[in-house]
Parts: structure tokens; C-alpha cells; sequence
């Protein structure tokens, strides 16, 4: 429900939402504050959040863009030598539910452009991270240590709780994006009765008294004497009471039922203090979602550029307009430890169908994985894999790059494949991105080119950005040169010297799979099997000789 | 019923202070605790209450007891300052003083003395008119103060004293019984003749009460019973007769020296021996009267020796002593 920008510190959408379930949490953080030790705390607040309404549907794409892998190598966080843990589902349901709403998109990006511009910004948005990840830490007991001492874990809450407002209040009071919320919910805390109150407690518990020493030493550099000087309680706190009293609150504790000891008295004192601010830990719980949100695109952003590879904010055109992405690599190949060659595809209109082919292991398939993440990212409001983009943003995103055969499937595998084009069509709405690896591979290629040319040119009806692979050439080739289907393009893979794949993309149809030099680089040529096929008869033969011996 | 609590401040804002306020109010306490906060709030309350009503109640009865003691104490310190007004200064020494003199006497016999203020009829009774404390035993209870005490607690206004006081007016056996049987009875008559003998038990009963250690045990006393037994030591010793005969201005002894036990004795005891018979000025320390005669039952009636033998031979000694001190047994004797 939209609420106060100061009341929520909402970063991922221009209007505040309390996404998280308020009562819910609630009930967790009185339990973690109480007792400790409530694991999961701020994950499980946060899977259960409401998100931004969106039009994208996750069994669409997520699995086959290995959504989740991403979001946990690429977007790792790293502030200096720390490496906190991040809610990687969390994350997940956010990218994989781009915000239907455009200003939220560019709210995040303005968001991102000012922490990945202004050094300092971004340094107040890493401290106050580790803040949030000490406060999770001490309510949810991450060490799994027992706390002897409920009262000082319980301030420690509190002092962490106070230092995030603080930082929030002065970090963020000259930001212009988005970020600006954060100073403002800071400021509105500060001028809070709960805030003064909470202020005077950690003041009371650090310091009821000031005691002045005359310290005497001797010749010899040890203590010989002191002298107490002047003994002064700190009276304007609300919290200090006269010694009697203090005896006496033990005392009427006693009489109420509770323990005879000054830790009972600081625990209700605690309790009267956390009461006001409990809400406002929720919100809390909200905005270290958030902040992962964004270190998690930074972080990103900081291991292309260690790799030597550039990433961008998009430039978001209009539907109807050319795309273009120049520097795009794969950043799933990136987190594994390859180099990834970075290209460059740029397409003449909006609504255009990609015919991609060329050799076995061209990157074709990392290509489409690229072009989805990249699109993903944008719709989020995220960097992409790029140097520079030109992309648009669309309704849905339909991908297929994996089939993998089930021990209950019901089909054959044109049946599979079938199976496949009726739920892209059943998914599909008008402008979405498709992304479709070796379409009817499934099939004899007489009839696969038939279902292949009747889905190429439905498509077309819906208007989509689709890259399709396929290895049916002469087929490709007869499309290229009969111009029959409207709004269709062709990009083959580069072929270098030697005959090997540049993994770089121009327009055309490829004239061969290669899929010899495939074999020959796997040892399925006709020699390496004939030499495997005598090895095992010479095996066979020396066995029974010895059996016989 | 909220009852407002100690932990808030005049400092703390409103809001605050209700938050501290709801939070002593509602909260269930312990850990594992069977009963609900407000029966355990309860039950700690009355157990309190309870306490201070024990602790209160033993106060007031300590202090109420105190009191008491405090008024008791003050009576019985009120007579012994009464009795000790009523002594004359040294007064207090007369018991060391006579058992000097008893011991004195019970060694051996010094020889018969006899002041000359005796020897006149007239002084004689006027002196032994004076105050006098009296004390009759065997000769060997004299040496140990055990002894002291048992014939001192013996000793009364015999048939001695009162014939020495109102002799019979005849040796006859007849007048002797007479004034014998008076002293046995102790009549009117008795009391007037032998009213100013004291007995020395009574100073010895008395004079440990007088005492500054005493005193100092009364003083210290802060219980009921501990003034109580004292007060019951108080009222058992017999303190106007020890004051008075702590005042005695004379000593008057009688020493049995021992018998021939091979003789028979009398049925009361009584059979032929010598008796030491002394007279002090306590005031002066002047012996009066040293003086040794032997007794001897046998001129009574066998009729009356059975059971006057000891009365008879006292009173009948109390008239050779009276005799002897105006020369008219001497010269019989002679």
C-alpha cells in the first residue's frame, strides 16, 4: 500500500510501499528481540513481500536463463574485505517480476546512476548496509552462540538501530535521486519521541555516573593511591533515578512478579523503548532488501570491469525503434571463469524475428542467454552486459533454451517439441521478447521446416523481438532469399581463419554447421573410432588368453 | 487497578512513560512459572506483608518488653538503693569482720576475758541491748566458709540468747524450763528480749544482693526472665533482717568445742562438752568477752533431759555467763 515517503524508506519505487507483511514481521522481530536466535528473520519477511505489479511470468524464463545462478554469482555483494550473504531469492522474485510500471524503472536507474557517480553516496549506501547486516546478525543470532546476557544483546539492537537512523539523517541529505527518502525517514526518526527516548537509553546504560580520579603513581610507575574527586550522576537523563529509587523499583518489580534485580529493571526499560520503534524495524527489514538491490547491480558492475568488461545503464527507446547493444557478453560465462567475447547486434526495427545460425558451439546459445539477461536487467532498471544499449522495454519474455528429456514425459520428441510451440503461443503477449534455440530439431528437417515456417510467420503477428537458432540452413537460406515473411532478419556466426567461430554475428544465413570440425574436436572421426574399435578386440583376445593360462 | 510505578521520571515524555508503565503492568515474569504473574504478584505482596506485620509485631513486643524491664529494673534498683541508704558507711564489711572473728576464735582458746564494762549489772544489759548479730556452731565449722554457712543457717535466737536477754529468775530446774519453753515457743516475750539479735544467716543472705556485682548483673538485664529471676533472688533474700544485721554494733558467738563421743548422748544431741562463748565490738573491734565453760546435761530430771538437755544447758550457760561477768560465779567457784 503506498505510504508517507518518510514513514517508509522505499528505494525501489518512486511511491513507498510497505511490500512486507507488517503484523507478520512484527511479531518476528518482538520474538528476535526478546529471545534471539529467530533465523531467516529478514529472508523469509522479504521472499513473502508483495512486488510492483508486472506482466512478466517467471516459468516463461526464468529456469532457462539460469535466473537464480545469476543472481547469486553475478550480483554478489562486496564492501572492502566483507562479502555479506545476500537474500538471493528475494532478489530472484525481483528480477524475475520487472515492474510493469516504467517510472519505477526509471526511478531505479536514477537510484543507480547516483551511488555508481557520487563515490561518496555510494560509500553512506555500503556503511549503511553493514549496519543492516549487524542488526540481522544480533536478531537473528547468526553465530547460533547462546547470549548469556539478554539485556546487552537486546541494547546492542538498539545502539545498531541508532546508528542506522544517524547514518541514514547525515549520508543522504544531499542526494537527488531516490536515495533522498532514506535522509528523510532518518530525519522524521530523529525528531521522534522514540528516537530521543532510545537515545537516552544507550546515554543511561553507557553512562549513569562520572566519576573524576586523582590517580597517584609511584616511583616505580605503579597505581600507589587514588582519590575520588567529584561523583556526578547524570541527572538530565529521563532515564536516572535517585539511588533509593532504584532500590525501590527492584522491589516493586518483586511485588509485580518479576525478578528482585537491576537487569529487570533495564529489561523493562528496554522493552518500553523497543515498543515505540518495533514498526520502524520493519521498515527496516523492507530497505535491507533494497540495498541488496542495488550493491547487488554495483557489484555486478565491478566484476565486469575487473574482467575488463564494460556494462550501462540501456537507453530506453520506443517499441517501434532499431535496437542496438554493442559490447554484449554473456555474464553467466563471465562467473565461470571465462573470458567472455563480447559483440555487437544492432536490428533495423523494433518488432523484427532473428534467424541465428551457424556451427556447433558459435554461441549461439550463449548469445540468446545474453539477449535475455540484458533484457531482463533493463526492464528491472539494472545494468546490462553491454558497453552501450539501445533497448526497449517490452510486456513479457518468452524463452527456450533447454529441453531436456523427462522419464515421464508423455510425447516423443516431436511431440516435446509441439508441446513447446503451443505453450510459446499460449504465453505470448503482443511485443514480448522470444528467445527459441534450434526450433523443430526434434523432426525429420522436411517436416521441421514446415512447423518452423508456420511459427516464423505467427510470430510475426504478435509483433515480437525474437532470436530463434536453428541448423536447418538450406531452409534459412530459402527464407533469406524468398522475402516472404515480413520483419524477418538473418545473423550467422562469424567464421575466422581456420575455419573457427569468432563468436561474433553478422547478417546472413552460415552455409555450414561444421559440424565435422565438431567431431573431429570431440574424436568422432572415422580413424579415432576405427582405433578405438581395435583397441577393445586387442583387450578381449588378451583376456581369454590368459584365462586359458 | 493500575498502580503507578517507580521507573518512570518526571523527565520522561508521556508517551514514554506509558510504555514503561504498560510495560511493568502486563508482562508475564518468569520463565516456567506455574502460577499467573498477577498470583505471584500477589502471593509475593501478602508474603511481604506478612513479613513486616512478624517483623513489626516482634518490635513492638521487644520494645514492649523492654519497657517492662526497663520499670522493673528500676524498682528493684529503687529497694536496693533504699536498703543501702539505711546502712551505715562499713556497715557492709560486718560479715568479712565476724568471719575474721569466728575464725579467729575457733583456733586455739586465748584464755577468759572480760571487759570491764561487762562487769557492772547495769552496762552489762545495756550493752547487750545493743544491736547484735548471733551466730552458734561446732567449733570446726568456723574454719571453712562452707561450714560458716550451714551453722549460721542453724543458728537462731536460742534458749542462749534469750536467757542471757531474760534470765530465768532461778537456776532451779523449774525456772530454767520456764524460760527455755518461752524460747522454744517464741513468744511475745521472745521477740521483745531477743529483738535486737540478728541472725548472721540473714547477713549472709543478703549481703550478696548489696554487692556493686549485683548491681551491675541488674543493670545488665534486658530480658523478662533474666529480671524476673533476679527479682525472684531479690524477694527470697531476707534484706531488711540482713540490713539489720548488717547494722549490728556486737558479735555474739557460741563455739561447741567437740564432745566426748564415747559418752551417751542426749535425744536432741546434747552431752557434756566445752563451749567458747564471745563477745566483739564489730564497731571498735574490741573483743568484749572471751570466756569457755563446760556444759553438762546431766543435772537435768530425766524426765526433762530427753528433751530440754540442749535448751536447758544453754539457757543454764546464759546464766553462768551473766554470772561470771559479775564476779558472783567467780567467787562461787572460788
Amino acid at each position: 500500500m503506498p505510504a508517507d515517503r518518510a514513514l517508509i524508506p522505499d528505494l525501489l519505487h518512486p511511491t513507498p510501499l510497505r511490500r512486507i507483511d507488517l503484523e507478520r514481521t512484527r511479531l518476528a522481530l518482538n520474538l528476535a528481540f526478546a529471545g534471539g536466535g529467530s533465523g531467516g528473520l529478514f529472508s523469509e519477511a522479504l521472499e513473502g513481500a508483495i512486488l510492483a505489479r508486472s506482466t512478466f511470468e517467471p516459468q516463461s524464463f526464468a529456469s532457462d536463463l539460469f535466473l537464480q545462478r545469476f543472481v547469486s554469482e553475478c550480483l554478489k555483494v562486496r564492501i572492502g574485505r566483507h562479502e555479506p550473504v545476500i537474500m538471493a531469492q528475494h532478489l530472484t522474485r525481483l528480477l524475475a517480476h520487472p515492474p510493469a510500471d516504467e517510472a519505477i524503472v526509471f526511478h531505479r536507474r536514477a537510484i543507480l546512476e547516483e551511488l555508481s557517480t557520487s563515490a561518496q553516496a555510494r560509500k553512506h549506501f555500503e556503511t549503511l548496509y553493514l549496519a543492516l547486516c549487524r542488526l540481522r546478525a544480533v536478531l537473528e543470532n547468526a553465530s547460533g552462540a547462546r547470549n548469556w546476557d539478554a539485556n546487552r544483546r537486546q541494547l546492542d539492537v538498539l545502539a545498531i538501530f541508532k546508528e542506522i537512523v544517524d547514518c541514514m539523517r547525515s549520508g543522504f541529505a544531499d542526494t537527488r535521486s531516490g536515495l533522498s527518502v532514506l535522509a528523510e525517514f532518518g530525519a522524521r526518526l530523529q525528531a521522534s519521541e522514540p528516537y530521543r527516548s532510545l537515545a537516552d537509553l544507550l546515554s543511561y546504560d553507557s553512562r549513569l555516573a562520572s566519576l573524576t580520579l586523582n590517580v597517584s603513581v609511584g616511583a616505580d610507575g605503579r597505581i600507589s593511591g587514588f582519590q575520588v574527586v567529584s561523583l556526578q550522576e547524570n541527572a538530565e537523563n529521563a532515564f536516572v533515578n535517585p539511588p533509593w529509587r532504584r532500590f525501590l523499583s527492584k522491589v516493586e518489580l518483586f511485588l509485580r512478579g518479576y525478578r528482585f534485580s537491576q537487569d529487570e529493571v533495564m529489561a523493562r526499560l528496554l522493552d518500553a523503548v523497543f515498543t515505540a520503534l518495533v514498526d520502524e524495524l520493519v521498515a527496516l527489514v523492507q530497505l535491507a532488501g533494497d540495498l541488496e538491490f542495488y550493491l547487488g547491480a554495483l557489484g555486478f558492475r565491478d566484476r565486469a570491469h575487473e574482467a575488463g568488461l564494460a556494462v550501462c545503464l540501456p537507453l530506453l527507446v520506443p517499441a517501434q525503434a532499431p535496437r542496438a547493444l554493442c559490447g554484449l557478453f554473456n555474464p553467466l560465462l563471465l562467473m565461470s571463469g571465462v573470458k567472455p567475447v563480447p559483440c555487437d547486434l544492432r536490428s533495423s526495427a523494433g518488432a523484427t524475428t532473428t534467424l541465428v545460425t551457424g556451427p556447433n558451439s558459435g554461441g549461439k546459445t550463449r548469445l540468446l542467454q545474453s539477449l535475455g539477461l540484458a533484457q531482463l536487467l533493463a526492464q528491472a532498471g539494472l545494468f546490462v552486459p553491454a558497453r552501450s544499449a539501445e533497448l526497449a522495454l517490452c510486456p513479457g519474455m518468452v524463452v527456450s533454451l533447454i529441453e531436456e528429456s523427462r522419464a515421464d514425459q508423455s510425447e516423443g520428441r516431436l511431440g516435446m517439441e509441439l508441446v513447446r510451440i503451443r505453450a510459446l503461443f499460449e504465453r505470448l503477449p503482443p511485443g514480448a521478447m522470444v528467445l527459441l534455440d534450434e526450433l523443430c530439431s526434434g523432426t525429420n528437417p522436411s517436416e521441421g521446416e514446415e512447423i518452423f515456417e508456420l511459427v516464423v510467420s505467427m510470430l510475426g503477428r504478435l509483433g515480437p523481438q525474437a532470436f530463434i537458432t536453428t541448423h536447418f540452413l538450406t531452409f534459412a537460406a530459402r527464407l533469406e532469399s524468398e522475402q516472404k515473411i515480413p520483419g524477418l532478419a538473418f545473423l550467422q556466426v562469424e567464421l575466422g581463419p581456420h575455419r573457427l567461430p569468432t563468436y561474433q554475428f553478422a547478417a546472413g544465413v552460415a552455409r555450414t554447421s561444421l559440424a565435422a570440425h565438431a567431431a573431429e574436436r570431440l574424436g568422432v572421426t572415422g580413424e579415432q573410432l576405427l582405433s578405438l574399435i581395435e583397441r577393445n578386440l586387442q583387450l578381449r583376445s588378451t583376456t581369454a588368453v590368459v584365462g586359458q593360462g | 487497578l493500575t498502580l503507578p510505578t517507580l521507573l518512570t521520571t518526571k523527565r520522561m515524555s508521556p508517551a514514554l512513560a506509558a510504555r514503561v508503565q504498560a510495560s511493568v503492568s502486563g508482562q508475564p515474569v518468569a520463565h516456567g512459572a506455574r502460577l499467573r504473574p498477577r498470583a505471584v504478584s500477589l502471593l509475593r505482596f501478602a508474603t511481604l506483608c506478612m513479613l513486616f506485620i512478624a517483623v513489626g509485631g516482634f518490635a513492638l513486643l521487644r520494645q514492649r518488653e523492654l519497657d517492662t524491664a526497663l520499670q522493673e529494673r528500676t524498682v528493684l534498683q529503687g529497694r536496693i538503693r533504699r536498703e543501702l541508704a539505711a546502712l551505715a558507711p562499713g556497715d557492709l564489711e560486718t560479715v568479712d569482720r565476724t568471719r575474721s572473728w569466728l575464725l579467729t576464735s575457733a583456733g586455739d582458746y586465748s584464755g577468759e576475758l572480760i571487759a570491764e564494762e561487762l562487769r557492772d549489772r547495769e552496762k552489762f544489759a545495756s550493752l547487750l541491748a545493743r544491736p547484735t548479730v548471733y551466730v552458734r556452731g561446732d567449733l570446726g565449722s568456723f574454719r571453712t566458709n562452707d561450714g560458716l554457712r550451714q551453722s549460721a543457717a542453724a543458728s537462731t535466737a536460742d534458749a542462749f540468747v534469750h536467757c542471757l536477754n531474760d534470765p530465768p529468775p532461778a537456776r532451779a530446774e523449774k525456772a530454767v524450763l520456764a524460760s527455755v519453753r518461752r524460747a522454744y515457743a517464741g513468744g511475745e516475750r521472745h521477740r521483745q528480749a531477743t529483738s535486737h539479735v540478728q541472725r548472721l544467716h540473714a547477713a549472709l543472705l543478703g549481703l550478696p544482693l548489696l554487692q556493686p556485682a549485683w548491681q551491675a548483673k541488674l543493670a545488665g538485664a534486658e530480658t523478662e526472665l533474666a529480671l524476673g529471676k533476679l527479682r525472684r533472688e531479690l524477694e527470697r533474700a531476707p534484706l531488711e533482717a540482713a540490713r539489720r544485721a548488717l547494722a549490728a554494733r556486737l558479735l555474739l558467738f557460741v563455739l561447741d568445742e567437740p564432745a566426748d563421743t564415747t559418752a551417751p548422748a542426749e535425744l536432741d544431741g546434747e552431752r557434756a562438752h566445752l563451749v567458747r562463748v564471745g563477745l566483739v565490738d564489730l564497731a571498735t573491734q574490741k573483743v568484749l568477752l572471751r570466756w569457755r565453760k563446760r556444759v553438762d546435761p546431766s543435772w537435768i530430771s530425766d524426765t526433762l533431759r530427753a528433751e530440754y538437755a540442749s535448751g536447758m544447758d544453754s539457757c543454764l550457760l546464759a546464766l553462768d555467763l551473766r554470772e561470771a561477768a559479775s564476779g558472783v560465779l567467780a567467787a562461787s567457784q572460788r
